[in-house]
């Protein structure tokens, strides 16, 4: 499912990098912070997700 | 609550005099491919509960997304009332009471194109780079439709992209390059039939202006639903289009015997074909002749027709990626099984979704038929 959320994500022009899947264990309390925090550093370095725009979202009226 | 008939005046087709016609002959209900395998759905008691009892809880139940608008009863209707159409527009009044269908794929077709409608850079022809030539702005524009989405999130195969790619082989041997875009957003083919009119508004114009910045004359379409949206439902809301829409298979017929292309033979027992016309390109847009034409310039194709042909064929079983359901596992089986009838070793298709529903319900049985696509099967027999 997230091979193919992450195609149709660069169809859509959409840095795949926003999505990640990462299978951490509950005892594996440093990997998993150590995820959150790379990936936050990585969310605040690419900026806002063009697609989080609520500019034209789905059910405008024209 | 009034029903839609009676406040939507010219968006709504059926007026109140065609359904005062209603003979009640059941001829709707007689030729619905749903109602066969569901006998409790009923375009007649559907329409003459909504319109003539004005019996709102049609929009509450859950029969409204049964329907495919597959046409087969309206095209038959004997004073053409326009089933379909009815559809569509209890559809919107039914979202409007929270009423929704049920989203097959988990809704994924229907969030990219709700996607589209914002304001994104795609990269839908970086496909195409390999595969052809096409150029930025031109008089002819390949429309390619949402190919790239579907091989992208289902799980048959390129099927779809295989389809396009031949589209623009075909082309460039025919010396067209046409214009191909990466701002293309999804036709709104699903959204409008699915009750969706914002969304179908939104994409359209975003394609018109998309379209009118190519400087395109003809735009060419290979998919029946966006060719059917763009010639028939685009110009109902948004007038008179400033561009031709014609079919590939149109186009193909008239310009391919001409083009100075040799056909190579069919062979190896691949001759014998049958055809599955697909509801939009047939009833829709009554476009039945075109493609046996092309199927009929190789060398040794015999096409044998399934009982089941033209204005009578029947809807591969789902429509608008929506209510995937047993009604429509019957019905492909039984479409499967008639191709098979008909002694063919291959069921040609003209309609990418045709194809995936097709070739998804011969997945789970032991039928062996190949299912391949009009424009693959005859560039694999140009020389």
């Amino acid at each position: 499912m997230i091979e193919e959320t992450h195609k149709i994500l660069k169809l859509l022009g959409t840095d795949e990098r926003y999505l990640r899947l990462k299978w951490i264990s509950a005892s594996e309390g440093n990997i998993f912070a150590d995820e959150i925090r790379s990936f936050t550093q990585l969310l605040k370095e690419m900026g806002r997700n063009p697609l989080a725009e609520k500019v034209d979202a789905g059910v405008v009226a024209v | 609550m009034q029903g839609l008939w009676l406040f939507s005046g010219d968006e709504m087709k059926i007026s109140k005099e065609q359904i005062d016609y209603c003979m009640e002959c059941g001829v709707c209900t007689g030729s619905c491919p749903i109602s066969r395998v569901l006998p409790t759905f009923s375009p007649r008691q559907m329409i003459k509960r909504a319109l003539m009892d004005r019996d709102q809880t049609v929009l509450q139940g859950r029969e409204l997304w049964a329907c495919l608008t597959c046409a087969r009863c309206s095209s038959r209707c004997p004073v053409q009332i326009d089933f379909p159409e009815f559809a569509r527009g209890y559809r919107e009044l039914a979202r409007k009471e929270g009423n929704l269908p049920q989203h097959s794929h988990h809704g994924t077709l229907q969030a990219i194109a709700s996607l589209q409608t914002r304001n994104i850079s795609q990269q839908r022809t970086d496909w195409a780079k390999d595969v052809g030539r096409f150029q930025a702005t031109g008089d002819v524009f390949y429309f390619v439709g949402c190919a790239p989405y579907f091989d992208a999130s289902l799980k048959y195969g390129p099927t779809s992209l295989e389809t396009a790619g031949n589209v623009l082989k075909l082309l460039n041997r025919m010396g067209v390059e046409p214009v191909m875009s990466d701002n293309e957003r999804c036709c709104g083919h699903d959204a409008l039939w699915g009750g969706d009119q914002a969304t179908f508004r939104k994409l359209a114009t975003l394609n018109l202006e998309m379209i009118a910045g190519s400087g395109a004359k003809t735009v060419i379409f290979s998919c029946p639903e966006g060719y059917t949206t763009f010639k028939t439902e685009i110009p109902k809301y948004f007038g008179t289009l400033p561009f031709e829409v014609t079919h590939i298979s149109e186009f193909l017929a008239r310009e391919l015997p001409g083009a100075g292309l040799s056909f190579k033979p069919a062979e190896n027992g691949d001759g014998v074909v049958t055809y599955q016309d697909p509801c939009r390109l047939g009833r829709k847009a009554g476009i039945y002749d075109p493609p046996r034409e092309l199927l009929n310039l190789i060398p040794g194709v015999r096409l044998e027709e399934m009982g089941m042909n033209r204005e009578n064929s029947v809807c591969c079983g789902t429509s608008a990626w929506i209510e995937c359901s047993n009604c429509s596992k019957t019905m492909q089986i039984e479409r499967l099984q008639e191709a098979i009838g008909t002694g063919a070793s291959t069921l040609i298709t003209a309609c990418p979704k045709c194809r995936i529903h097709l070739t998804c319900a011969e997945q789970n049985t032991d039928i062996t038929l190949k299912i391949d696509d009009l424009y693959s099967f005859l560039l694999d027999h140009i020389e």
